[in-house]
């Protein structure tokens, strides 16, 4: 088999016909003589030949795939800032939703820990690292797709980590704390222990039963909660795509008071969606989202209406 | 006039490839670690647009499989800039402190 075919073809997708010829294949020739120069026998130097051939060649891709979409050295910064400010908060705000368990229960694993912050930290860091890493005006197409594309990765990473990583952990922690008291048994599985699957199967059924009940509601509301979580950087990062504003101060403000609300909503919708049943689990858990996203849409809906005034209006032109 | 830029990484595959015209691998190597595998690419695709260094892809003997290589080398205004470069860098080199008198 010769390595780096597939990479040669998502390099085929995202970048130039020049980019491909002088920079993405030579990675991959490169790649492909060393591997096919290395030793047969030698299985662990061959691994580690296609994998730092691989990182390389898909560093490689990455850097051609932005140069082909942002123009200029000031976007490339803004980006790069965005990162920076992003990892920054994602990192604080994850130690920060840690550190209670930890300084009261310090035998609990920091890996046993940071699944469960990490859903809660990327959206949080993502809407900082927009907000003070990209300038208070109107970005290009080129970045707005960018960070489209990072907020899906960072949906896709949250979702992945949410619903199988997180109950994983989550269950690991309590068999290991039940069996640290003596207690060799079986041990049950909660509802933040149960997979996505899981959830979803225990709601199936609770539907075809007609079950309403606040244990079966509980079951559908985590269930959509999960992907609504998921979903919040990029719904997060759609509005601070279009909301900008001068000054890192207020923008700063702004995310705080976005992320606090975004709070806010999501415990008002569990009380409706769960505790009053006044609302479908779906649309509870959905809320922070609707509200957002409806936000986002209302602000590029008025921006668009205003300029058709200005434009109408502007001396000289009726 | 614009004068040309020169950056410490390209300043360095100049340098080593003033010697012999090499592959990307090869300067990664040649280097010693401050080059790196994940951007030597990235450098060369953009030392070649400013015209410091040419390329051609290596003929491969029938029979191979695989792309061809490319190797690369400097153009004669490439080793102008260096030497350019290089001679600015030496003339603004400060002069040894002179120790004061006690």
């Amino acid at each position: 088999m010769i390595p780096g075919r597939i990479l040669h073809r998502l390099a085929g997708r995202v970048c130039s016909a020049k980019a491909l010829e002088h920079v993405v294949e030579p990675a991959i020739a490169d790649l492909q003589r060393e591997h096919a120069g290395s030793d047969a026998n030698h299985t662990a130097r061959r691994a580690w030949i296609l994998f730092a051939g691989y990182a390389a060649v898909l560093s490689v891709i990455a850097i051609c795939a932005l140069d082909t979409r942002i123009a200029s050295d000031d976007e490339r910064r803004d980006l790069r800032r965005t990162l920076v400010w992003t990892l920054v908060f994602i990192s604080v705000v994850g130690a920060l939703l840690m550190s209670p368990v930890v300084r009261s229960v310090p035998e609990v694993t920091f890996r046993a820990l940071l699944p469960q912050a990490l859903p809660l930290a990327i959206p949080i860091g993502l809407t900082f690292g927009i907000a003070l890493g990209l300038p208070g005006r109107a970005i290009s197409r080129g970045s707005a797709k960018v960070v489209i594309l990072v907020a899906l990765a960072a949906s896709l990473v949250s979702f992945g980590t949410i619903s199988w990583i997180m109950p994983g952990a989550n269950q690991a922690l309590r068999e290991e704390t039940a069996w640290s008291m003596e207690d060799r048994g079986l041990v049950p599985k909660g509802i933040g222990e149960l997979t996505i699957l899981d959830l979803h199967r225990e709601m199936t059924i609770a539907a075809a039963r007609g079950d309403d009940t606040r244990i079966a509601r509980r079951f559908a509301w985590t269930f959509h909660v999960r992907v609504a979580l998921s979903s919040a950087s990029l719904v997060l990062a759609s509005l601070f795509l279009v909301s900008f504003s001068n000054g890192s101060i207020l923008r700063g403000v702004f995310a705080f008071l976005v992320c606090f609300e975004y709070w806010a909503l999501l415990y008002t919708g569990e009380f409706l969606g769960v505790h009053e049943r006044a609302i479908p689990a779906f649309a509870a858990a959905w809320l922070p989202n609707i509200v957002f996203a409806s936000a986002a849409m209302i602000i590029v809906s008025s921006r668009r209406s205003r300029l058709r005034g200005s434009f109408v209006t502007a001396p000289g032109q009726g | 006039m614009d004068l040309p830029r020169l950056s410490a990484t390209e300043r360095l595959i100049l340098d080593l490839l003033a010697w012999q015209e090499m592959f990307g691998l090869q300067l990664v190597e040649q280097s010693k670690g401050a080059l790196k595998r994940g951007t030597v690419y990235v450098t060369l695709g953009r030392m070649q647009d400013k015209g410091y260094v040419e390329s051609w892809s290596e003929k491969q003997p029938p029979g191979a499989i695989g792309l061809p290589r490319r190797l690369y080398r400097p153009t004669a205004y490439g080793l102008r800039v260096l030497e350019a470069w290089e001679t600015a860098a030496r003339m603004l080199q400060r002069p040894p402190q002179l120790k004061a008198a006690t």
